[in-house]
């Protein structure tokens, strides 16, 4: 194990040394001695147990070793460095009043010790899976960590452990789960002043790791997007160099990193089991319960505290707000301060979906939502790409404010106004060429497994099926009057004689060739009377020059496949792009780096966190929870698939809560224009802003879009809540 | 029932061929929430819908912690019913001081404290230091 540990951080020096040169972004933010920009290593966060006062002196030197002995080694307070600490975060230490020089006193005196952790439990991340409660230690790792952030020295605490989400009184079996995080404390200062910031992913079914290891933490690993290597063109990265984050967020908040149940190492307690809580109310409340503890159990009930979600975090955020709000202070312990608590400051929502009716890619059944909100992201695609041509010399965001007006003057009133937008014919008609295709592929494969000789009545049983497919599929094709009816009326009865040598594959040509004709002369004449300059602007933006009454609503899917054929798109963000060889993806780039976030957060865990668990960490599980996700909310609640009106319930209880939401312009999954319609559609666009980059789903991953995420970031934390309630 | 194998067969292909249109579109991983049965009506997501549904909520929550019956509640009662928000406005929900609130009461509280009217009284607050006169 430890070579290999060794190994990985072999790599990551190795990948430091080649990113040192390639890196766009200053690292202004970190007191660097230029002559030591050369050494051959980014990890300028030290920890502690490795910081005698000559090391200290020469901090930049230092290098992580990511070997678990080390890791392990007893905490050396005694070697740290002495700092002053903020009169004002000493609160526990008395002053004379004869004597007005604060007392110099170590980091160490005011965190807790270092503590090491062996977690030997074999997590269980099914949906049966259920703790015992006895096996559940609520105490955390803890190593101390020093690092510089804008040129001052600042010590911070890592710890990482289980709390256990218990639900209010008055429930059966209150203890729900033992829910994992990892958190990055700055413990010298006064808790009244320092916010909380409490951080997941989406999925559902994902732990933090992605902005754990992404985005604001001390520490990053550096994907550097847009830029992808060659090797990584050939194979997908199996590391990144780990970074000293020069936009770590720790300089406006703590920062806890939480992994719902099944995901990391949380799972529900006994009697429950961990299915439970995979659903859109029971996941918020634990989430909330989990909250409630570490407020609690680290006294932060005074604290300023933030949410911030991703992904399908837009829908879970809201929900944890919404409870955190309606639960106020009811379920706080005393707080031994008296200082006046803070329920919820502010919901940061990065790349979230909020709405799964009008979310075109992941829309639940209503078919007929539009992809207006796709439309600007597809257009900065093809602008990245050099295709579309309708930006010109515009800024980006003066293209994007074209491109709204685009789809409020033209592209809406061409799918409202229009009967043909909203004829059930037209609407079957777009989802045809995908049926028909089934149909296809659907054939091939059973005519592929034939044996026109057998006796066995599977296979006959096969034929059969195949002969009602080739029937449908005439019907089908007679239905929409596509093709020439000798042509595809003779096709059942060809296939009825010989399946084998009914060669569908020419039909199937002939069916494609035919289809756009029939399609265009079936609804040329009645869709717009200035079809032709709307559709140029089409073609302009997309960079398609596509029969648009074949695509008409140009779908995220069909692009890709259109926009660069020789080429894979990254979903995520769609500037990741590798070309295709011999036709087939390179590999699978969905995930291109949750390989190489699973090699870093296995490696932190060790390293920063000294936790050592015998199980691994489950970065992901979405193999499973989807499927099981109860995407109901409680009966009361018929809007299941969105989460808007949980935002305005929060507004409504708690005016003054800042709320804001990021976006990247490549993403695919969840496009910012789809958030800025939908809040519109509440009226709470003039109340939630929606900040676009460039970036990303995981907007932090890319290179040039971090700094002004972090400026918008630090803009939003340094601002007072948005209306005071004194 | 002699065709009940074929039929099963049958229905499994279609749904597979469904399933595989989906499957095919779906080239992301962000989960996806299963069809609704034929005939469900979404609602459309408006500003009137929105606060319809918070005024449901917080009927829903009152009824929840008062009991469906009564028409007052007490500090405590929403404590206990984990409704916190309202334990913690308590005095300045209850302007009769009487140790109950009313549904009313509390909507009356939340209405005041809507960004528009806490715009309004800053703008007041901000006029009388000012001296400069809204005219609206």
């Amino acid at each position: 194990m430890k070579l290999r540990i060794l190994s990985l951080s072999l790599l990551a020096f190795l990948a430091a040394c080649n990113d040192k040169s390639e890196s766009p972004v200053s690292d202004s933010t970190f007191a660097r001695d230029p002559s030591t920009t050369v050494e051959p290593t980014s990890h300028q966060v030290t920890s502690h147990a490795d910081m005698t006062p000559e090391k200290n002196l020469a901090e930049n030197k230092i290098a992580y070793d990511f070997s678990v002995e080390d890791a392990l080694e007893p905490a050396k307070v005694d070697e740290m460095p002495s700092i002053r600490l903020r009169q004002a975060a000493a609160a526990a230490i008395v002053e004379p009043e004869s004597n007005p020089v604060p007392p110099v006193v170590s980091y160490g005196d005011i965190a807790p010790g270092k503590h090491p952790v062996e977690d030997k439990i074999v997590y269980d991340f099914t949906g049966n899976g259920a703790l015992e409660l006895a096996k559940v230690d609520e105490t955390p790792s803890v190593r101390l960590h020093q690092m510089v952030i804008n040129g001052q020295t600042v010590n911070f605490t890592a710890s990482a452990g289980h709390l256990i989400a218990k639900a209010p009184t008055g429930r059966h079996d209150p203890d729900q789960a033992a829910i994992f995080y990892m958190a990055y404390t700055r413990d010298d200062l006064p808790h009244e002043n320092r916010p909380v910031t409490f951080f997941w992913n989406g999925g559902p079914g994902s732990s933090s790791f992605f902005l754990h290891m992404g985005s604001w933490a001390p520490q990053r690993l550096k994907v550097g997007l847009p830029v992808i290597s060659e090797e990584a063109k050939k194979e997908k990265p199996k590391t990144f160099p780990l970074v000293d984050d020069a936009e770590t967020l720790l300089d406006q908040s703590d920062l806890v990193f939480v992994d719902p149940v099944g995901t990391g190492f949380s799972e529900a307690i006994e009697p429950h089991k961990n299915i439970e809580f995979w659903g859109m109310d029971a996941d918020g409340q634990v989430l909330r319960d989990f909250i409630t503890r570490y407020i609690n159990k680290n006294n932060r009930q005074n604290s300023p505290k933030y949410l911030y979600g991703e992904s399908y975090g837009g829908i879970r955020t809201p929900i944890v707000a919404n409870l955190l709000v309606q639960a106020g202070t009811a379920n706080y312990q005393p707080d031994p301060s008296g200082k006046k608590p803070v329920v919820l400051s502010g919901v940061i929502l990065n790349s979230p979906i909020l709405d799964y009716e009008t979310n075109g890619t992941v829309q639940s059944g209503n078919k007929t939502a539009s992809w207006a909100g796709f439309l600007p992201t597809l257009a900065m695609i093809a602008d990245y790409y050099k295709k579309g041509t309708m930006r010109g010399k515009a800024t980006v965001p003066e293209y994007l404010d074209i491109l709204r007006k685009f789809i409020k003057d033209k592209y809406n009133p061409a799918r409202e106004n229009s009967a043909v937008w909203h004829s059930p014919e037209f609407l079957a008609a777009k989802n045809f060429p995908f049926i028909i295709e089934q149909y296809f592929s659907n054939l091939k494969t059973e005519i592929s497994n034939w044996n026109r000789t057998s006796k066995d009545k599977s296979i006959q049983a096969k034929a059969a099926f195949g002969k009602k497919l080739a029937g449908d599929l005439e019907k089908k094709l007679n239905e929409w009057r596509l093709g020439r009816p000798e042509d595809y009326g003779s096709f059942q009865s060809k296939f009825n004689k010989d399946p084998v040598t009914a060669d569908v594959g020419k039909i199937q040509d002939y069916f494609n060739k035919t289809a756009t004709a029939s399609f265009g002369k079936r609804f040329g004449a009645t869709i717009l009377s200035d079809t032709a300059a709307f559709f140029s602007d089409m073609t302009a933006i997309t960079g398609l020059a596509i029969d648009w009454f074949q695509e008409f609503e140009l779908t995220a899917w069909n692009f890709e496949k259109l926009i660069m054929p020789d080429s894979t798109l990254n979903s995520y963000d769609a500037r990741i792009n590798i070309p295709k060889k011999d036709g087939k993806d390179v590999y699978d780039l969905t995930f291109y780096e949750d390989d190489a976030f699973k090699v870093g957060i296995e490696m932190i865990l060790r390293a920063t966190f000294d936790y050592h668990s015998k199980s691994d960490y489950k970065v992901s599980n979405m193999d499973l929870i989807p499927d099981k996700w109860n995407f109901q909310r409680d009966a009361a609640k018929p809007y299941s698939r969105s989460s808007l009106p949980d935002l305005a319930e929060i507004l409504n209880y708690d005016p003054s809560i800042k709320m804001l939401v990021l976006h990247g312009y490549y993403d695919r999954i969840t496009p910012f224009h789809q958030s800025e319609i939908d809040l519109f559609n509440v009226g709470l666009a003039d109340r939630i802003l929606v900040k676009s980059f460039e970036g990303g789903h995981m907007t932090y991953e890319s290179e040039e879009a971090r700094v002004p995420l972090k400026q918008e970031l630090d803009k939003f934390y340094g601002t007072p809540s948005v209306l005071s309630l004194q | 029932m002699k065709h009940s194998r074929p039929l099963r067969i049958a229905i499994l292909a279609s749904v597979s061929i469904f399933t595989g249109i989906v499957r095919a579109m779906a080239n992301d991983d962000i989960g996806h929430p299963p069809p609704d049965p034929a005939g469900t009506v979404y609602p459309e997501m408006t500003p009137e819908f929105v606060q319809q549904k918070v005024d449901e909520q917080i009927r829903a929550q009152f009824e929840q912690a008062a009991g469906p019956s009564a028409y007052v509640l007490s500090a405590e009662q929403a404590k206990t019913a984990g409704w916190g928000v309202i334990a913690d406005h308590f005095p300045e929900i209850d302007r009769d001081r009487d140790g109950y609130v009313s549904l009313s009461d509390i909507v009356r509280f939340l209405a005041a404290r809507t960004p528009q009217n806490l715009m309004k009284a800053a703008q007041q607050r901000q006029s009388q230091k000012s001296g400069v006169e809204i005219i609206e």
